[in-house]
Protein backbone atom coordinates (compact mmCIF):
# COMPACT_ATOMS: atom_id res chain seq x y z
CA UNK A 1 0.00 0.00 0.00
CA UNK A 2 1.26 3.16 -1.07
CA UNK A 3 1.35 6.14 1.56
CA UNK A 4 1.81 9.75 1.00
CA UNK A 5 5.58 9.32 2.06
CA UNK A 6 6.56 7.21 -0.73
CA UNK A 7 4.67 9.08 -3.51
CA UNK A 8 6.63 12.02 -2.51
CA UNK A 9 9.79 10.27 -2.65
CA UNK A 10 9.00 8.97 -5.97
CA UNK A 11 7.89 12.66 -7.74
CA UNK A 12 10.73 14.32 -5.81
CA UNK A 13 13.33 11.58 -7.64
CA UNK A 14 16.12 13.79 -9.64
CA UNK A 15 16.21 10.60 -12.61
CA UNK A 16 12.66 11.93 -12.99
CA UNK A 17 12.71 15.31 -12.73
CA UNK A 18 15.71 15.10 -14.89
CA UNK A 19 14.00 13.19 -17.80
CA UNK A 20 10.64 15.61 -17.40
CA UNK A 21 12.98 18.42 -18.05
CA UNK A 22 14.45 16.57 -21.22
CA UNK A 23 10.76 16.01 -22.43
CA UNK A 24 10.11 19.03 -21.94
CA UNK A 25 12.60 20.13 -24.40
CA UNK A 26 12.25 17.39 -26.34
CA UNK A 27 8.69 18.66 -27.16
CA UNK A 28 9.41 22.36 -26.56
CA UNK A 29 6.85 22.51 -23.70
CA UNK A 30 6.77 25.35 -21.37
CA UNK A 31 5.56 24.26 -18.46
CA UNK A 32 4.48 20.64 -16.83
CA UNK A 33 2.02 20.78 -13.93
CA UNK A 34 2.30 16.91 -11.24
CA UNK A 35 0.16 16.37 -8.65
CA UNK A 36 0.57 13.45 -6.64
CA UNK A 37 -1.10 12.66 -3.08
CA UNK A 38 -1.14 16.83 -1.49
CA UNK A 39 2.37 16.77 -3.27
CA UNK A 40 2.95 19.08 -6.50
CA UNK A 41 5.79 19.73 -8.70
CA UNK A 42 5.16 22.56 -11.28
CA UNK A 43 8.71 22.69 -13.99
CA UNK A 44 7.98 26.43 -16.03
CA UNK A 45 10.02 27.57 -18.54
CA UNK A 46 11.64 31.19 -18.26
CA UNK A 47 13.65 31.83 -21.26
CA UNK A 48 16.86 29.17 -21.13
CA UNK A 49 16.25 28.31 -17.55
CA UNK A 50 13.66 25.85 -16.14
CA UNK A 51 12.28 26.70 -12.77
CA UNK A 52 11.28 24.17 -10.22
CA UNK A 53 8.67 24.61 -7.79
CA UNK A 54 7.45 22.08 -5.22
CA UNK A 55 4.84 22.99 -3.07
CA UNK A 56 1.35 21.25 -1.48
CA UNK A 57 -1.19 20.99 -3.89
CA UNK A 58 -3.98 23.12 -3.26
CA UNK A 59 -7.50 21.53 -2.10
CA UNK A 60 -8.94 20.10 -4.98
CA UNK A 61 -12.33 21.91 -5.61
CA UNK A 62 -15.54 20.10 -5.31
CA UNK A 63 -16.88 18.36 -9.15
CA UNK A 64 -19.14 21.53 -9.08
CA UNK A 65 -18.80 23.21 -12.17
CA UNK A 66 -20.71 21.50 -14.90
CA UNK A 67 -22.92 18.27 -15.54
CA UNK A 68 -21.23 15.25 -17.08
CA UNK A 69 -21.57 15.29 -21.10
CA UNK A 70 -21.20 13.17 -23.12
CA UNK A 71 -17.62 11.54 -23.99
CA UNK A 72 -17.59 12.85 -27.92
CA UNK A 73 -19.02 16.26 -26.95
CA UNK A 74 -16.40 18.58 -25.47
CA UNK A 75 -12.99 16.15 -25.64
CA UNK A 76 -12.17 18.55 -28.35
CA UNK A 77 -8.61 18.78 -29.21
CA UNK A 78 -7.38 22.25 -30.01
CA UNK A 79 -4.06 22.92 -31.04
CA UNK A 80 -2.22 25.16 -28.93
CA UNK A 81 0.53 27.59 -29.19
CA UNK A 82 3.27 25.17 -28.88
CA UNK A 83 1.88 23.37 -31.64
CA UNK A 84 1.15 20.40 -29.26
CA UNK A 85 -2.62 19.47 -28.73
CA UNK A 86 -4.54 19.49 -25.83
CA UNK A 87 -7.23 16.34 -25.24
CA UNK A 88 -9.25 17.46 -22.73
CA UNK A 89 -11.58 16.59 -20.09
CA UNK A 90 -15.16 16.20 -21.62
CA UNK A 91 -16.87 15.79 -18.53
CA UNK A 92 -16.60 16.17 -14.52
CA UNK A 93 -15.52 12.85 -13.13
CA UNK A 94 -12.54 10.76 -12.13
CA UNK A 95 -9.92 10.11 -14.59
CA UNK A 96 -8.28 6.65 -14.77
CA UNK A 97 -5.22 5.51 -16.97
CA UNK A 98 -6.52 1.99 -17.32
CA UNK A 99 -9.32 -0.14 -17.91
CA UNK A 100 -8.20 -2.11 -14.53
CA UNK A 101 -5.68 -2.09 -12.02
CA UNK A 102 -3.83 -4.43 -13.53
CA UNK A 103 -4.02 -3.39 -16.75
CA UNK A 104 -1.01 -1.45 -18.89
CA UNK A 105 -2.25 2.47 -19.19
CA UNK A 106 -4.29 2.94 -22.80
CA UNK A 107 -1.65 5.97 -23.55
CA UNK A 108 1.45 7.05 -21.94
CA UNK A 109 4.39 9.58 -23.33
CA UNK A 110 5.80 7.90 -26.47
CA UNK A 111 2.31 6.15 -27.93
CA UNK A 112 1.78 6.97 -31.03
CA UNK A 113 -2.52 7.34 -31.23
CA UNK A 114 -5.10 8.06 -33.92
CA UNK A 115 -8.73 9.72 -33.59
CA UNK A 116 -10.30 6.53 -32.56
CA UNK A 117 -7.82 5.57 -29.86
CA UNK A 118 -9.06 4.93 -26.37
CA UNK A 119 -6.73 7.59 -24.06
CA UNK A 120 -8.54 7.27 -20.90
CA UNK A 121 -11.31 6.38 -18.52
CA UNK A 122 -13.52 9.06 -16.90
CA UNK A 123 -16.05 8.02 -14.36
CA UNK A 124 -18.85 9.89 -13.79
CA UNK A 125 -21.78 8.45 -11.71
CA UNK A 126 -20.50 4.80 -12.02
CA UNK A 127 -20.60 5.22 -16.19
CA UNK A 128 -17.48 4.14 -17.30
CA UNK A 129 -16.62 6.58 -20.26
CA UNK A 130 -13.80 5.27 -22.56
CA UNK A 131 -12.30 9.27 -23.91
CA UNK A 132 -11.41 8.74 -27.60
CA UNK A 133 -8.73 11.12 -28.74
CA UNK A 134 -10.09 12.76 -31.47
CA UNK A 135 -6.78 13.61 -32.89
CA UNK A 136 -3.48 11.53 -33.92
CA UNK A 137 0.04 12.14 -33.10
CA UNK A 138 2.29 10.89 -29.98
CA UNK A 139 1.71 11.41 -26.69
CA UNK A 140 3.90 14.10 -25.25
CA UNK A 141 2.15 14.37 -21.99
CA UNK A 142 0.17 12.71 -19.15
CA UNK A 143 -0.89 15.79 -17.45
CA UNK A 144 -3.32 13.63 -15.10
CA UNK A 145 -2.95 10.98 -12.63
CA UNK A 146 -4.53 7.84 -12.41
CA UNK A 147 -7.29 8.54 -9.91
CA UNK A 148 -7.55 12.02 -9.99
CA UNK A 149 -10.87 14.08 -9.88
CA UNK A 150 -11.10 16.14 -13.49
CA UNK A 151 -13.23 19.06 -14.49
CA UNK A 152 -14.75 19.83 -17.33
CA UNK A 153 -12.20 20.85 -19.83
CA UNK A 154 -9.11 20.43 -17.97
CA UNK A 155 -6.39 19.37 -20.21
CA UNK A 156 -5.35 15.62 -19.99
CA UNK A 157 -2.97 14.85 -22.13
CA UNK A 158 -0.49 16.72 -24.84
CA UNK A 159 0.03 15.18 -28.45
CA UNK A 160 2.46 15.87 -31.03
CA UNK A 161 1.11 15.99 -34.22
CA UNK A 162 3.92 15.66 -36.32
CA UNK B 1 -32.12 -26.38 -10.01
CA UNK B 2 -32.24 -23.19 -12.35
CA UNK B 3 -35.49 -22.15 -14.38
CA UNK B 4 -34.27 -21.76 -17.39
CA UNK B 5 -33.94 -18.53 -19.86
CA UNK B 6 -36.60 -18.45 -22.33
CA UNK B 7 -34.71 -15.88 -24.29
CA UNK B 8 -37.90 -16.09 -27.34
CA UNK B 9 -40.16 -15.32 -24.85
CA UNK B 10 -37.67 -12.40 -23.66
CA UNK B 11 -37.38 -11.33 -27.65
CA UNK B 12 -40.97 -11.61 -28.48
CA UNK B 13 -42.05 -9.21 -24.93
CA UNK B 14 -39.12 -6.92 -25.14
CA UNK B 15 -37.07 -4.08 -27.64
CA UNK B 16 -33.93 -6.98 -27.39
CA UNK B 17 -33.35 -7.96 -30.78
CA UNK B 18 -30.40 -10.55 -30.10
CA UNK B 19 -29.24 -12.85 -27.50
CA UNK B 20 -26.40 -14.04 -26.21
CA UNK B 21 -26.52 -16.58 -23.56
CA UNK B 22 -23.37 -18.77 -22.06
CA UNK B 23 -23.56 -20.39 -18.98
CA UNK B 24 -20.68 -19.31 -17.80
CA UNK B 25 -18.39 -16.31 -18.28
CA UNK B 26 -15.89 -13.66 -17.22
CA UNK B 27 -18.17 -10.48 -17.53
CA UNK B 28 -21.28 -10.13 -19.51
CA UNK B 29 -20.11 -6.40 -20.55
CA UNK B 30 -16.75 -8.23 -21.66
CA UNK B 31 -18.84 -10.02 -23.66
CA UNK B 32 -21.32 -7.18 -24.71
CA UNK B 33 -17.69 -4.97 -25.82
CA UNK B 34 -16.23 -8.13 -28.24
CA UNK B 35 -19.78 -8.27 -30.05
CA UNK B 36 -20.53 -4.76 -29.98
CA UNK B 37 -18.93 -4.55 -33.37
CA UNK B 38 -20.65 -6.85 -35.07
CA UNK B 39 -24.08 -5.40 -33.89
CA UNK B 40 -26.12 -2.79 -35.71
CA UNK B 41 -26.01 0.60 -33.68
CA UNK B 42 -29.55 0.71 -33.58
CA UNK B 43 -30.04 -3.12 -32.18
CA UNK B 44 -30.07 -3.73 -28.30
CA UNK B 45 -28.47 -6.41 -27.32
CA UNK B 46 -29.08 -8.59 -24.40
CA UNK B 47 -25.76 -10.58 -23.33
CA UNK B 48 -26.86 -12.87 -20.24
CA UNK B 49 -24.97 -15.56 -17.90
CA UNK B 50 -25.77 -18.27 -15.60
CA UNK B 51 -22.16 -17.81 -13.33
CA UNK B 52 -20.18 -14.43 -13.79
CA UNK B 53 -16.42 -15.23 -12.63
CA UNK B 54 -15.57 -12.05 -13.04
CA UNK B 55 -18.22 -9.61 -12.39
CA UNK B 56 -16.89 -6.10 -13.45
CA UNK B 57 -16.72 -3.47 -10.32
CA UNK B 58 -13.70 -2.01 -9.01
CA UNK B 59 -11.54 -3.57 -6.72
CA UNK B 60 -13.32 -5.40 -3.77
CA UNK B 61 -17.01 -4.11 -5.19
CA UNK B 62 -16.88 -7.28 -7.79
CA UNK B 63 -20.18 -8.44 -7.80
CA UNK B 64 -21.62 -11.64 -6.44
CA UNK B 65 -23.82 -13.83 -8.39
CA UNK B 66 -25.00 -17.23 -7.03
CA UNK B 67 -26.70 -19.80 -8.50
CA UNK B 68 -29.87 -18.28 -9.45
CA UNK B 69 -29.07 -14.54 -9.55
CA UNK B 70 -29.52 -12.85 -12.69
CA UNK B 71 -26.19 -11.36 -14.41
CA UNK B 72 -26.89 -9.51 -17.68
CA UNK B 73 -25.46 -6.57 -19.61
CA UNK B 74 -27.10 -4.62 -22.64
CA UNK B 75 -25.31 -2.84 -25.38
CA UNK B 76 -27.42 0.04 -26.36
CA UNK B 77 -26.83 3.58 -28.64
CA UNK B 78 -29.07 5.99 -26.62
CA UNK B 79 -28.21 8.28 -29.27
CA UNK B 80 -30.62 6.34 -31.75
CA UNK B 81 -33.79 6.46 -29.35
CA UNK B 82 -32.26 9.53 -28.71
CA UNK B 83 -30.95 11.34 -25.56
CA UNK B 84 -29.13 14.00 -25.50
CA UNK B 85 -25.16 13.87 -25.22
CA UNK B 86 -25.38 15.74 -21.98
CA UNK B 87 -27.95 13.53 -20.16
CA UNK B 88 -26.59 9.96 -21.04
CA UNK B 89 -24.55 10.32 -18.17
CA UNK B 90 -27.97 9.85 -16.04
CA UNK B 91 -28.13 5.81 -18.08
CA UNK B 92 -26.84 4.29 -14.45
CA UNK B 93 -29.98 5.84 -12.63
CA UNK B 94 -31.90 5.26 -15.20
CA UNK B 95 -30.97 1.60 -14.60
CA UNK B 96 -31.07 1.36 -11.26
CA UNK B 97 -34.29 3.06 -11.44
CA UNK B 98 -35.84 0.41 -13.61
CA UNK B 99 -34.50 -2.49 -10.72
CA UNK B 100 -36.03 -0.63 -8.37
CA UNK B 101 -39.54 -0.89 -10.21
CA UNK B 102 -39.20 -4.07 -10.93
CA UNK B 103 -38.18 -5.62 -7.37
CA UNK B 104 -40.95 -3.15 -5.95
CA UNK B 105 -43.93 -5.39 -7.55
CA UNK B 106 -42.41 -8.39 -5.93
CA UNK B 107 -42.36 -7.46 -2.77
CA UNK B 108 -44.45 -5.66 -0.28
CA UNK B 109 -43.96 -3.61 2.79
CA UNK B 110 -39.94 -3.26 2.04
CA UNK B 111 -38.08 0.07 1.34
CA UNK B 112 -36.98 -0.69 -1.80
CA UNK B 113 -34.36 2.17 -3.40
CA UNK B 114 -31.67 3.99 -4.66
CA UNK B 115 -27.85 4.47 -3.52
CA UNK B 116 -26.34 6.57 -5.00
CA UNK B 117 -25.32 6.42 -7.80
CA UNK B 118 -25.95 2.50 -9.34
CA UNK B 119 -27.49 -0.02 -6.36
CA UNK B 120 -30.74 -0.93 -5.58
CA UNK B 121 -30.71 -1.55 -1.55
CA UNK B 122 -33.73 -3.22 -0.10
CA UNK B 123 -33.75 -1.84 4.08
CA UNK B 124 -29.92 -1.68 4.61
CA UNK B 125 -29.08 -4.70 2.12
CA UNK B 126 -27.94 -4.34 -1.53
CA UNK B 127 -30.06 -6.81 -4.03
CA UNK B 128 -28.50 -4.99 -7.38
CA UNK B 129 -26.13 -2.89 -8.56
CA UNK B 130 -25.20 -1.42 -12.10
CA UNK B 131 -22.18 -0.95 -14.03
CA UNK B 132 -21.93 1.02 -17.27
CA UNK B 133 -19.15 1.39 -19.60
CA UNK B 134 -19.78 3.82 -22.59
CA UNK B 135 -17.53 2.87 -25.91
CA UNK B 136 -15.45 5.05 -27.51
CA UNK B 137 -18.58 5.09 -30.58
CA UNK B 138 -21.10 6.42 -28.00
CA UNK B 139 -22.76 2.97 -27.40
CA UNK B 140 -23.47 1.95 -23.71
CA UNK B 141 -22.65 -1.83 -21.92
CA UNK B 142 -25.19 -1.27 -19.26
CA UNK B 143 -24.25 -3.96 -16.90
CA UNK B 144 -26.79 -5.00 -14.03
CA UNK B 145 -26.21 -7.54 -11.20
CA UNK B 146 -29.39 -8.49 -9.62
CA UNK B 147 -30.20 -10.86 -6.75
CA UNK B 148 -33.42 -13.04 -7.62
CA UNK B 149 -33.48 -17.03 -6.40
CA UNK B 150 -29.96 -16.97 -5.15
CA UNK B 151 -29.94 -16.94 -1.60
CA UNK B 152 -27.25 -15.45 0.84
CA UNK B 153 -26.68 -18.63 2.58
CA UNK B 154 -24.53 -19.15 -0.34
CA UNK B 155 -22.61 -15.73 -0.18
CA UNK B 156 -19.43 -14.75 1.00
CA UNK B 157 -19.05 -14.36 4.70
CA UNK B 158 -18.35 -10.59 4.39
CA UNK B 159 -21.30 -10.23 2.10
CA UNK B 160 -23.82 -12.17 3.69
CA UNK B 161 -24.81 -9.44 6.59
CA UNK B 162 -24.61 -6.69 4.05
CA UNK B 163 -27.18 -8.14 1.01
CA UNK B 164 -30.44 -10.01 0.36
CA UNK B 165 -32.25 -11.67 -2.92
CA UNK B 166 -35.59 -11.95 -3.63
CA UNK B 167 -36.03 -15.38 -2.79
CA UNK B 168 -34.97 -14.70 0.65
CA UNK B 169 -36.78 -11.70 1.15
CA UNK B 170 -40.25 -13.48 -0.21
CA UNK B 171 -38.98 -17.57 0.27
CA UNK B 172 -40.59 -18.00 -3.20
CA UNK B 173 -38.98 -18.78 -6.24
CA UNK B 174 -39.25 -16.25 -8.81
CA UNK B 175 -39.35 -16.77 -13.17
CA UNK B 176 -36.28 -15.31 -13.68
CA UNK B 177 -37.39 -14.72 -17.06
CA UNK B 178 -39.97 -12.63 -16.19
CA UNK B 179 -37.91 -10.76 -13.83
CA UNK B 180 -36.03 -10.16 -16.64
CA UNK B 181 -38.64 -9.22 -19.04
CA UNK B 182 -40.18 -6.47 -16.62
CA UNK B 183 -36.84 -5.21 -16.01
CA UNK B 184 -36.04 -4.20 -19.45
CA UNK B 185 -39.44 -2.94 -20.18
CA UNK B 186 -39.05 -0.70 -17.01
CA UNK B 187 -35.27 -0.18 -18.62
CA UNK B 188 -36.59 1.03 -22.34
CA UNK B 189 -38.91 3.23 -20.85
CA UNK B 190 -36.46 5.35 -18.66
CA UNK B 191 -34.26 5.51 -21.80
CA UNK B 192 -37.08 7.06 -23.00
CA UNK B 193 -37.78 9.50 -20.65
CA UNK B 194 -34.14 10.49 -20.32
CA UNK B 195 -34.74 11.25 -23.69
CA UNK B 196 -37.59 13.50 -23.44
CA UNK B 197 -37.74 14.75 -20.00
CA UNK B 198 -34.49 13.74 -17.92
CA UNK B 199 -34.78 16.15 -14.93
CA UNK B 200 -37.83 14.28 -14.34
CA UNK B 201 -36.03 11.33 -13.95
CA UNK B 202 -33.39 12.83 -11.86
CA UNK B 203 -36.22 13.80 -9.46
CA UNK B 204 -37.86 10.63 -9.27
CA UNK B 205 -34.65 9.35 -8.43
CA UNK B 206 -34.54 11.27 -5.30
CA UNK B 207 -37.42 10.24 -4.40
CA UNK B 208 -36.29 6.89 -4.43
CA UNK B 209 -33.30 7.66 -2.83
CA UNK B 210 -32.71 5.78 0.42
CA UNK B 211 -29.85 7.93 1.93
CA UNK B 212 -31.68 10.92 2.87
CA UNK B 213 -30.27 12.65 6.07
CA UNK B 214 -27.57 10.42 6.35
CA UNK B 215 -24.29 11.34 6.97
CA UNK B 216 -22.11 10.21 4.12
CA UNK B 217 -18.29 10.17 3.28
CA UNK B 218 -17.15 10.41 -0.18
CA UNK B 219 -14.06 10.13 -1.40
CA UNK B 220 -12.04 11.43 -4.67
CA UNK B 221 -8.34 11.93 -5.73
CA UNK B 222 -7.42 10.75 -1.78
CA UNK B 223 -10.16 13.88 -0.52
CA UNK B 224 -12.76 13.07 1.40
CA UNK B 225 -15.50 15.17 2.30
CA UNK B 226 -18.44 14.77 5.19
CA UNK B 227 -22.29 15.61 4.80
CA UNK B 228 -25.43 15.25 5.62
CA UNK B 229 -27.28 13.24 2.31
CA UNK B 230 -29.81 16.37 0.64
CA UNK B 231 -30.78 13.56 -1.92
CA UNK B 232 -29.89 13.36 -6.26
CA UNK B 233 -30.36 16.14 -7.95
CA UNK B 234 -32.03 17.03 -11.14
CA UNK B 235 -28.88 16.13 -13.39
CA UNK B 236 -28.09 13.01 -11.23
CA UNK B 237 -25.77 14.31 -9.23
CA UNK B 238 -25.00 13.51 -5.55
CA UNK B 239 -26.09 16.62 -3.21
CA UNK B 240 -24.03 16.98 0.34
CA UNK B 241 -24.62 19.51 3.11
CA UNK B 242 -21.42 20.19 4.42
CA UNK B 243 -19.30 22.30 6.90
CA UNK B 244 -18.48 24.76 4.10
CA UNK B 245 -21.97 24.66 2.84
CA UNK B 246 -24.11 22.39 -0.17
CA UNK B 247 -21.82 20.47 -2.64
CA UNK B 248 -22.62 18.14 -5.63
CA UNK B 249 -20.66 15.05 -6.70
CA UNK B 250 -20.75 13.93 -9.73
CA UNK B 251 -17.82 11.15 -9.03
CA UNK B 252 -16.38 9.53 -5.77
CA UNK B 253 -16.59 6.42 -3.68
CA UNK B 254 -18.56 6.49 -0.72
CA UNK B 255 -16.96 5.14 2.38
CA UNK B 256 -18.42 2.65 4.32
CA UNK B 257 -19.31 3.91 7.68
CA UNK B 258 -18.72 0.75 10.11
CA UNK B 259 -21.39 0.01 11.85
CA UNK B 260 -22.50 1.05 15.72
CA UNK B 261 -21.86 -1.13 18.62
Amino acid sequence: MSSGGSSSGDIFDVKKLRRLIELMNEHDLGEVDLRDGDVRVRLRKKGEVAAVEARPAMAAPAPVAAAPAAPTAAAAAAPKEDNLIVIKSPMVGTFFAASSPENPPFAKVGDRIGPESTVCIIEAMKVFNEIPAECSGQIAAVLVKNGDPVEYGQPLFKVDPK
Amino acid sequence: MLDPLDTSRIIAETGVNHVEYRPTVGSTNDVARELAATMPRDSLLLVIADEQTAGRGRGANRWWTGPGALAFSLLVDTASRPVAKEHSGMIALAAAMAVVETIDTRLEHHPVGLHWPNDVFVGDRKIAGVLVETLADGRHVVGIGCNVNNTVEHAPEELAAIVTTLRDLTTLEHDRTGVLVDLIGHFERRLDQLGTAPLELGQECDRRCLQHGRTLTIEIGGMRTTGVCAGIAEDGSLLLDTAEGPRRFYSGVLIKQLPKF
